[in-house]
């Protein structure tokens, strides 16, 4: 038998070898007659040979197992272990019963114990907390039962007598000793943990008290053990008690006799002793409370309350948690008595790059600068409170009142930071002051270089503050600056009956509830933390406008700021421009930092900004009423039908991607938190409506090739879905109320949709809701009009203006500019008769073969573009051929494009042109025509290759737009299936559009511009 | 009538090039009667003759059940339909076949098929298109259609595709050629029709030549034209496909190339023998594709165009026609 051989190797002592050897016969017997009795004793054998090496009473339970079976498990042959007689009681209570289970797997790990048996012990082991958990159930009680404690204190005192024996360590087998290191760790991590160090310890106090019947010899052996062996996790253990000790003794010698020393020392017994493993963060954090009364000289309590920041934040548990509010606001009163100081104490900077006063023991001297540094990094702090901040508005339930509360702390915070830039600008000033000497010149460039280590920070701060600005609307922002007077004032009036003012008070406050913490379990302090007030300094003010505070910070950030802090105020400066409906600034700022090109290579976070900053600058372009605009910004966004994750503002449940639980996770983590959301139906709506009011005249001018050209995809799959429906009820969603409204725009009933449109409830959200709707009413008149004249015109011979007017409530002016419009661009075809104020239709509709022979030219056209191509490709390899034929290639090219538009009917061309305006980028990139075309014929002749996809596909469409403006429209969802960098770079140039043609042109003059060009080339 | 193919149709030297075909008048009538009684659908027939030197004399011709009909009877049908004319003593030798045709579609795979399937007995074989709107708008609508010899060999060795072609010098007008129709009646006939009535001034088919309405035709053609612009582009497709693939393979071929001569190099760097610079077994050939769609297509849209431009022209001269009519009326 294998398990025997390696026992008795494992065996030291001369003296036990002998006794297992005798044990070892008599089990033999008695395993050989068991296995010769029953059949189940040869599987079992192993196992009870192994146990049999200790005891003849658990030697006699383990033989007896194989002969019961099954039954060994039932109540009665459980408690059998001690003797024979204990095991015919059966009639116990249950909880008896359990408690003697737990008394027996003790027994047996003892008796393990004194034969080395590591790998039986860890077994045990395993059992006996499996039949704690059973006890507990049973007997209901919360301490855990004094047997399992001592079995506990004795395992430990024998691990750690084992661990220090290496001779011992060394004669193990490779099983035993792989089991003493699993058992070592095992019983480290439960002893410590909270549940059981508390019953350990005070075990450890007083093991003579005993409520147990039975006293053996073991139990003197583990005390007189515990004195001995000292383990490393008891030394930890210690530390607490130990400090709690000193503490005490500081805590009753008078302040006046700490000396700056003692403290010091304290102090730096308590930094070393951070971050170790069971150091009671909770005693630590009251300490530096203390000891931050009784600091000697302003430095050393700014260190102590340095170190007490540190120390609160490490109360809070991991990354993946938010720190607790009470937490959270102590951690601001600490930080707000910081600034104080150092706003009272000019002479003291805080810098990081000063060494920790590591031995120091008298007071620092002051430097020949005349400063004193101190060790510290305000920004990391701020920036982590920052971080807390927004984790825990993520978790909290935006519809309670706790969120309301937690907003509410925000000005607070925002003072804090405004003070941390503060003392920047005070130093600044005070240098200032200090040498008014000099000249203005030598000045500036002094205090530039005693900013120089300001300059690394100072934007960090900056960016946080913009951060929480940039979101704010000006209602939003009023309101936060009255709150905060409003604090201010409250503060200012307790102050003055409490003449020891507001922040001792706060800090007061905080001490009582850091005593609370101290004193009471954990469930109170949540409470008592939460009622911490944070009182608003009152030497904070807020600028009188956000717009203001905005530009000064941002002014900070792209001077001093690094690459990622620059985009970010960008981005957040577009945002809270496109908030405040200044949409052109925004838009010139947003293509003039040519963030779009390089967006992809930034962080998410990043990214989603980018993606609000669109959305938000698509808002404010629609509240402007510039649709198209509208469109271009928000149409990527929620045609991607992930518009939810692509603003973060929550996760999508998609059905066919399957996350990891990690990816979840840290999309979580990125989320919004509620204020900061962008209304998800707004964006809808406006992106619909933009949608609709350009999509319902174009599909109204193509009427029999809806397919032809799509603006946007996601728009008419909702209208497919719509018009499929058998019934359609009134409308209840958003989609349902503007497809509603398109019905109606369809039939140029503009009253209509309106009362579609503007029965969107959305609208509330909107803060000029009226001028909104007015904007709406007008774009749904002006397109109803045009949607009207493009269905139903060849149904007129004439049509009077005055007619139109009432028809679409319009004034004559505007009615006369848009079909004016229309007929320039060919889109009506028909003249104004003034006298009579008419509009004479001239029927030129195309017959069924005119249209045919178009179709036809189309199919020749494309041909003998294909044809081209392979022509391109067969000679592609030379570069000097093609770029002659690329330029013949395009004067041709654009030959034919007039053609084209002479043989088509009106409408093509005239929609060609329509869509000039979503393009336009492409086309004022087109000062060399043939360049490109012969870009295009190059790229044309590498079909196959994939690497140069970008530059072939923009080749490609500026070629197409300006050559072909028309038929090869068509071709769009070819060109974009086939290549969808296309899609980025397109996204990328329509916001153009809008530019290229300046701010104020409409979007019919443009085109022809576009239209010039052509014929130029 | 100056078509494309007629312009471009070259007089063959050799000796017994058939020049015209000769059709009597009852064979003419019984094709019409047929293929106008069958409309819509397309229909075939037997056409009987001589073949006498560069003409081809159609004496007589009897129509193919159509396959609707009874299709396991028509293999036998011909046989015996032979057979019988033989015991009146009628022509019975097999000279092609006549076949009604919608809008002058006749170009396709299965028009070659056959041809060369009668090519291997009858060496001159000619089929006799019908097109009867074409008739029904006061023109002729025969046509003798024959293969091209060289086509012919070509089809034969299957060699039909773009380089092949190229290298036999046959383009797409060189498949199809039309030969010019003849007709003639014996001399009794023509008796009895100079018998029967004197001739009158404009008959029905003079009267149907000056209608207006040519827009329904036009547009139908136009379609079908259209049509044959996206089989053309099909085919372009599948060209384009091919040398992209080629172009792929040839890049490979190079990549592969290149590592083998650098294997090949350190190979006798080590004194060991140079593996093949060839190896076939990697790239196959990829197969060209058939030229011979493009050059139906291309001679059907060809005649597509023949038509538009035939129908536009005429449709022009009417309209002078009617206009100076109208002015001279008003005057």
């Amino acid at each position: 038998m294998a398990s025997r051989f390696w026992t008795a190797g494992s065996d030291s002592d001369e003296e036990e070898v002998d006794a297992s050897e005798e044990e070892n016969s008599s089990s033999e017997e008695e395993s050989s007659s068991s296995s010769s009795s029953s059949s189940s004793g040869s599987d079992s054998s192993s196992d009870s040979d192994s146990d049999s090496d200790s005891d003849s009473d658990s030697d006699s339970d383990d033989s007896d197992a194989p002969k019961k079976g099954a039954a060994r498990f039932l109540a009665g042959s459980d408690s059998d272990s001690d003797s024979d007689e204990d095991r015919r009681v059966v009639l116990k209570s249950a909880k008896d019963k359990r408690f003697s289970e737990l008394t027996d797997t003790c027994d047996e790990i003892r008796n393990k114990m004194k034969i080395n048996d590591w790998s039986a012990i860890q077994g045990l082991f395993d059992e006996l907390n499996k039949r704690l958990e059973r006890a507990r159930k049973v007997s209901e009680a919360v301490g855990t039962p004094r047997v399992y404690v001592r079995m506990c204190v004795e395992l430990e005192d024998f691990l750690n007598d084992t661990l220090a024996n290496k001779d011992l360590k060394k004669k193990m087998s490779s099983t035993n000793a792989k089991a003493l290191n699993t058992m070592r760790q095992r019983l480290k991590k439960h002893n410590t943990s909270d549940e059981f160090a508390e019953a350990v310890t005070k075990f450890r106090e007083n093991p003579q008290e005993d409520e147990e019947e039975e006293e053996e010899e073991e139990e003197s052996s583990s005390s007189s053990s515990e004195s001995d062996t000292d383990g490393e996790r008891e030394e930890t253990e210690k530390r607490p008690a130990g400090a709690a000790k000193k503490k005490d003794k500081l805590l009753t010698m008078d302040s006046a006799e700490i000396t700056y020393e003692m403290v010091a020392k304290k102090l730096r017994e308590i930094v070393t002793s951070r971050g170790r493993k069971g150091t009671d963060k909770q005693e630590q954090v009251e300490m530096l409370q203390f000891l931050a009364n009784v600091a000697k000289g302003v430095p050393q309590k700014l260190e102590v309350l340095l170190q007490l920041v540190g120390s609160l934040f490490d109360l809070s548990p991991g990354i993946s948690n938010y720190m607790k509010v009470g937490l959270w606001k102590r951690c601001m009163l600490v930080m707000l008595e910081i600034m104080d100081t150092l706003q009272a104490n000019e002479a003291i900077v805080l810098d990081d790059s000063a060494e920790p006063s590591e031995e120091r023991t008298a007071e620092p001297v002051a430097g020949e600068d005349g400063k004193v540094r101190v060790w510290g990094n305000l920004v990391a702090f701020v920036e982590r409170l920052d971080d807390e901040m927004f984790k825990s508005l993520q978790v909290i339930d935006p519809h309670t009142h706790e969120y309301m509360a937690r907003l509410r702390d925000e000005p607070v915070f925002l003072a804090l930071s405004q003070k941390v830039i503060d003392p920047h600008t005070h130093e600044y000033m005070a240098r200032l002051r200090d040498e008014p000497v000099f000249l203005a010149l030598s000045q500036k460039v002094h205090d530039y270089l005693a900013r120089i280590g300001d300059v690394r920070n100072q934007p960090k701060v900056a960016l946080r503050l913009i951060e929480h600005f940039y979101y704010k609307t000006d209602a939003v922002y009023d309101a936060m600056r009255k709150l905060t007077m409003l604090q201010q004032e409250e503060a200012a009036a307790s102050a003055a009956a409490h003449p020891e003012g507001a922040v001792a008070a706060a800090s007061a406050a905080a001490e009582t509830a850091a005593a609370a913490n101290t004193s009471n379990e954990p469930g109170e302090e949540q409470t008592a933390d939460d009622k911490v007030a944070l009182p608003v300094p009152l030497d904070f003010s807020m600028d009188e406008s956000s717009t203001a505070a905005m530009k000064r910070l941002v002014g900070i950030v792209f001077t001093h700021g690094d690459e990622r802090a620059k985009a970010r105020a960008m981005l957040c400066t577009i945002y809270h421009k496109a908030l405040h409906g200044d949409f052109h600034s925004a838009r010139d700022m947003l293509l003039m930092s040519h963030l779009q090109d390089n967006v992809m290579l930034m962080d998410i976070s990043t990214q989603i900004l980018y993606n609000r900053s669109m959305a938000q600058l698509g808002l404010a372009a629609f509240r402007l009423g510039l649709i198209s605009e509208a469109h271009s910004c928000l149409q990527e966004l929620y045609g991607s039908g992930h518009i939810k994750e692509l603003l973060a503002q929550g996760m999508a449940m998609g059905k066919f991607q399957d996350k990891t639980p990690e990816q979840e996770l840290l999309e979580k983590r990125r989320q919004m938190p509620f204020h900061m959301h962008i209304s998800m139906e707004l964006l809808e709506s406006s992106c619909l409506i933009s949608a609709m009011l350009l999509e319902v005249p174009a599909m109204a001018s193509s009427p029999l090739s809806v397919k032809k050209r799509v603006i946007s995809k996601s728009f008419h799959r909702i209208l497919d879905t719509y018009n499929r429906q058998t019934f359609t009820g009134p409308p209840e969603t958003v989609r349902d109320h503007i497809m509603a409204a398109t019905r109606a725009l369809m039939r140029g009933d503009w009253s209509g949709a309106y009362g579609a449109v503007s029965a969107l409830t959305v609208w509330q959200l909107v803060p000029q809701r009226e001028s909104v709707l007015d904007m709406l009413k007008k774009q749904l008149k002006e397109e109803a009009l045009r949607t009207y004249l493009f269905s139903y015109s060849a149904q007129y011979r004439s049509l009077s203006l005055d007619q139109l007017c009432t028809m679409f409530e319009m004034d004559e002016k505007a009615v006369y500019s848009i079909v004016s419009k229309m007929m320039i661009a060919e889109d009506l075809h028909g003249s104004w008769d003034q006298p009579t104020r008419t509009i004479v239709m001239h029927s030129i509709e195309a017959t069924k073969v005119q249209s045919l022979a178009g179709q036809f030219a189309d199919k020749a056209t494309l041909m003998v573009e294909l044809n081209e191509r392979a022509y391109a490709f067969r000679t592609g390899g030379l570069r000097d051929d093609d770029d002659m034929g690329g330029g013949g290639g395009g004067r041709r090219g654009g030959r034919r494009g007039q053609d084209g538009q002479w043989e088509d009917d009106g409408g093509h061309g005239g929609r060609g042109r329509g869509r000039g305006p979503r393009l336009g980028a492409a086309r004022m990139g087109l000062g060399q025509g043939g360049q490109d075309f012969g870009g295009h014929r190059r790229g044309g002749g590498g079909g196959g290759r994939g690497d140069r996809g970008g530059f072939r596909a923009s080749g490609f469409s500026s070629n197409m737009t300006s050559g072909l403006p028309d038929r090869f429209q068509r071709r769009g969802p070819y060109r974009q299936q086939a290549n969808p960098n296309m899609q980025a770079l397109g996204s990328i140039s329509r916001p153009g559009g809008g530019v290229g043609g300046g701010p104020g042109g409409g979007s019919y003059n443009r085109p022809l511009g576009g239209d010039r060009r052509d014929r130029g080339l | 009538m100056a078509t494309v193919a007629d312009l471009l149709k070259r007089p063959d030297v050799k000796e017994t090039v058939l020049k015209t075909v000769q059709l009597d008048g009852q064979v003419v009538l019984k094709i019409m009667q047929h293929c106008d009684g069958a409309q819509p659908s397309i229909v075939t027939g037997q056409l009987l003759g001589l073949d006498v030197g560069q003409t081809m004399e159609v004496t007589d011709c009897f129509p193919f059940p159509s396959p609707e009909d009874d299709g396991d009877s028509s293999t036998n049908y011909q046989l015996d339909m032979m057979r019988c004319l033989r015991e009146v003593n009628v022509d019975n030798n097999t000279v092609g076949w006549y076949q009604s045709s919608v809008l002058g579609q006749y170009q396709t795979q299965e028009m070659i098929e056959t041809f060369i399937s009668y090519h291997d007995s009858i060496k001159k074989c000619v089929c006799i298109v019908y097109d009867p709107q074409r008739q029904q708008r006061g023109q002729l609508g025969l046509r003798a259609i024959r293969l091209k010899d060289s086509f012919i060999e070509l089809f034969k060795e299957q060699k039909l595709t773009g380089k092949d072609l190229r290298e036999a010098g046959v383009g797409w007008r060189d498949v199809f050629v039309e030969v010019p129709i003849k007709i003639h009646h014996s001399s009794l006939a023509q008796a009895l029709i100079a018998d029967l009535n004197p001739a009158p001034g404009a008959t029905a088919g003079d009267l149907e030549r000056l209608s207006l309405a040519n827009a329904g035709y036009l547009s139908k053609t136009m379609a079908n034209l259209i049509e044959c612009m996206d089989d053309m582009l099909a085919e372009q497709g599948k060209v384009s496909m091919y040398h992209r693939n080629v172009a792929r393979q040839q890049q490979q071929m190079a990549a592969w190339l290149q590592k083998r001569n650098q294997e090949n190099i350190a190979r006798r760097a080590a004194g060991e023998e140079p593996l093949p610079e060839e190896d076939p077994v990697l790239f196959k050939p990829i197969p060209e594709p058939s030229a011979l769609d493009q050059y139906l297509v291309t001679s059907q849209i060809a005649g597509y165009c023949d038509m538009l431009g035939a129908a536009a022209e005429k449709g022009m001269a009417k309209m002078y026609l009617v206009q100076a009519a109208q002015k001279a009326a008003q005057h």
